[in-house]
């Protein structure tokens, strides 16, 4: 199963490659990753995608917890996060499939996000299965390429923004 | 504010934190940092002639000191030196801070003469590491990096300071100390202390964590109220002394029938301070399997690993062990359970298997046994000694037959088990503890690993005593060969080695060589009335195997004991 952790951690040298090694280190394959700052621009948030047991993201959590540039581990529980992907799908206006495509299209609400002469791009976000339906409809119109980000979490709660380790 | 090179910047936060020595090897990049350190009379550096060394001083140190060991390495092969010793205070949670110089941050990454990526290459063999770029973050690095050491669960820091930053003036902030917090994270006190008082075949299984807390008080505190029988891990050896009647040996791999036996049957177990070890379980899934378990630990990512526990108590030992002793005098005060009556039948299983199987070996008149040598020195000593080894049999022998009565007066490579550590771990051992003896008990095949290390001992600064035990073999190795390959003896004879005496001699250390059982005590009795560094060479049994044992992956309470048994 997909399990998300949203990780605030200091935006500094290193802190990449000391999450990587973490995962590594336990065997545990990072699925998907995705990283920016926050508005504190000394803060960034890593949407960490994990496909592990119970026990293995329990130990994950743990571990990262411990990494001295880690400022918050939180699980992103259905519940409590609000959780989207987004995926990009490049498709041929020659293709015969391409009309049908794009009625599909409408029906996700996937917007254009690129014309030109002979090719269009689609982007579409939304929780993962909507994703992966909706790189299925682009593969099964033999779509020229897909692409997709990780997960992106909020907190749904108003208050939560960061608690960040005190003295860190 | 008045104004310092960052060289300046080290020392006086490292001064300011009470740092009077400093292990270590100067190199072109640290120049700065080793002029600096000439005009700082009141700390003393210790030159070692290889940086492994100087790691393991500083943990020698820091472990008998409860203080920060601190290093100072060049850039580049002086910083790589040190991984080893990394990894193993890594292993073993002890409190170092090495820093190293960086090439100047223009030739960073440009593979500059001595340029290594030694934040990259230490980030597995560190709690916490950092490159420090910027000259206004070096004062707050370094202080934090002494409180990094131990904080928590303590454990080995590496700054790595460009020589650029050694040399530019900054403004001195005079930053406070960070004192460490010792403190109760969580756990379910009462219903722990209840199970523990209910217990009919309780356990205390306690480790390294316990000297760490300096929680040995209060560990003692439980047992002697409980009356239970108590079984430390190598890294706990000491946190209850070794002649204390509750004390039945250690676990695992080497330890004694009786303190397996008993956790084999336990039904309730107060591991404190332990990580459960695959040396100390044996089989999982047969270790302890009645055993309902109390498992205390400041690191929480140790709750669950191994081993799936009841009552989980997370936090500093000293506090947690006080707030778990008030529980189970209050519980017991209740008057639910007779102690004395649940006590007496379990008592009597393990003085029973205390008596049926004790540690033993069969001396010999004219062959010297080696426990025979580590018993020599306990008894003349009465074991008012710090003991430090290396690793593999004479190691195992030592936590054997030298029953260490303090904390943090036993030291020993457990985790990473590293040969070479003994050497210089009690060079250090004995720099923090000037007033108490230390002795380091090494085989041929260690010592050889660092014993460029013997220059500290010269000129009488360091009167260490340093006990081989020669068996013209990599015993540990040679013993499993022989237990579990057919006797194919690949590659452990060294009997092809330098004359020791030879060795002492040319670092102008006295010594003196046994090889007959006859001249043992009196070769130890000269070594412990000797005010100087002493080498003393005991040639040993090289068939000397060591009993018990649990084969690689074997259940605990299923071990091979004695032949004579």
């Amino acid at each position: 199963m997909v399990t998300t952790f949203s990780v605030l951690v200091e935006n500094k040298f290193w802190v990449l490659t000391r999450i990587a090694r973490l995962f590594a280190r336990h065997m545990f394959n990072i699925d998907a990753l995705t990283v920016a700052p926050t508005l504190d621009k000394d803060i960034s948030c890593m949407t960490i995608d994990v496909i592990e047991d119970e026990v293995g993201v329990r130990r994950l959590e743990m571990e990262l917890k411990k990494i001295i540039n880690v400022l918050s581990v939180h699980l992103c529980k259905k519940e409590d996060y609000l959780v989207t992907e987004m995926a990009l799908i490049k498709i041929s206006k020659d293709n015969q499939e391409f009309k049908a495509f794009v009625k599909e299209m409408k029906l996700f609400q996937a917007r254009v996000l690129y014309s030109h002469d002979d090719i269009e791009v689609f982007e579409f976000s939304g929780k993962r299965s909507r994703v992966n339906q909706f790189i299925d409809v682009g593969l099964a119109h033999n779509a020229q390429s897909v692409v997709r980000t990780g997960s992106l979490a909020m907190p749904k709660a108003i208050n939560v923004i960061t608690d960040a380790k005190q003295g860190a | 504010m008045d104004k310092f090179t960052g060289a300046d910047i080290v020392l006086k936060v490292l001064e300011k934190h009470g740092v009077d020595c400093i292990f270590g090897y100067p190199g072109g990049t640290m120049l700065p940092l080793y002029d600096a350190l000439y005009q700082h009379p009141k700390i003393k550096h210790y030159l070692v002639r290889h940086e492994q060394g100087a790691v393991h001083m500083a943990e020698g140190y820091a472990r008998t000191t409860g203080k920060v060991g601190v290093v100072f390495v060049t850039s580049g092969p002086g910083a790589t030196n040190t991984v080893t010793g990394l990894a193993n205070a890594k292993l073993d949670s002890v409190p170092v801070l090495v820093i190293t110089a960086q090439v100047v941050q223009s030739l960073i990454g440009t593979d500059g003469f001595q340029e290594a990526d030694v934040v990259g290459i230490t980030i597995a063999a560190t709690k916490h590491n950092d490159l420090i770029r910027e000259k206004d973050e070096l004062e707050k690095a370094v202080t934090d990096a002494m409180y990094y050491a131990l904080e928590g669960r303590p454990g080995p820091i590496l700054l790595d300071i460009p020589k650029d930053v050694l040399m530019t003036d900054v403004e001195y902030k005079d930053l406070s100390v960070r004192k460490v917090e010792k403190q109760v994270d969580g756990g379910d006190f009462a219903d722990a202390a209840r199970a523990l008082c209910e217990a009919k075949r309780p356990v205390c299984y306690f480790g390294g964590g316990i000297i760490n807390a300096d929680a040995s008080k209060e560990l003692k505190a439980i047992v002697d109220k409980l009356n239970i029988p108590a079984t430390g891990t190598l890294m706990g050896l000491g946190a209850i002394s070794g002649i204390d009647p509750h004390n039945i040996g250690m676990p695992g791999m080497h330890g004694t029938y009786t303190a397996n036996t008993a956790i084999h049957q336990s039904d309730c177990i107060l591991a404190a301070g332990v990580r459960f070890d695959d040396r100390v379980t044996g089989k999982l899934e047969e270790f302890a399997p009645h055993a309902k378990i109390v498992h205390v630990d400041v690191d929480d990512s140790e709750i669950h690993k191994i081993r799936n526990v009841e009552w989980p108590l997370v936090g500093d030992a000293k506090p947690v062990l006080k707030k778990l002793k008030k529980e189970i005098d209050s519980y017991l005060a209740e008057g639910h359970v007779d102690r004395e009556k649940l006590m007496s039948n379990w008592w009597a299983d393990v003085n029973g298997w205390l008596k049926k199987n004790p540690l033993k070996y069969n001396p010999n008149k004219k062959i010297i046994k080696p426990q025979s040598v580590i018993e020599e020195v306990y008894t003349q000593s009465k074991g008012d000694l710090i003991v430090t080894t290396d690793v593999g049999q004479h190691q195992m022998w030592s936590a054997q037959f030298f029953p260490v009565h303090e904390p943090r007066e036993w030291l020993s490579s457990g985790g990473l088990g590293t040969m070479g550590f003994g050497l210089p771990a009690g060079i250090g051992a004995q720099i923090g503890r000037p007033d108490k003896q230390a002795v380091v008990f090494v085989g041929d095949g260690s010592f050889q690993m660092t014993m460029q290390e013997m220059a500290l001992l010269m000129g009488n600064e360091v009167p260490l005593k340093v006990v081989i035990l020669n068996n013209s073999s990599l015993g540990m190795v040679r013993q499993w060969q022989d237990l579990f390959h057919d006797k194919r003896f690949s590659e452990t004879d060294i009997s092809i080695s330098p004359d020791f005496m030879k060795i002492a001699d040319a670092y102008g250390v006295k010594s003196r060589r046994v090889e007959k059982s006859m001249d043992l005590a009196d070769g130890v009795k000269e070594m412990l009335k000797e005010k100087e560094a002493f080498l003393l060479e005991v040639i040993v049994d090289k068939d000397e195997h060591v009993y018990p044992m649990v084969p690689s992956g074997g259940a605990a309470h299923q071990m091979i004991l004695h032949p004579d048994d």
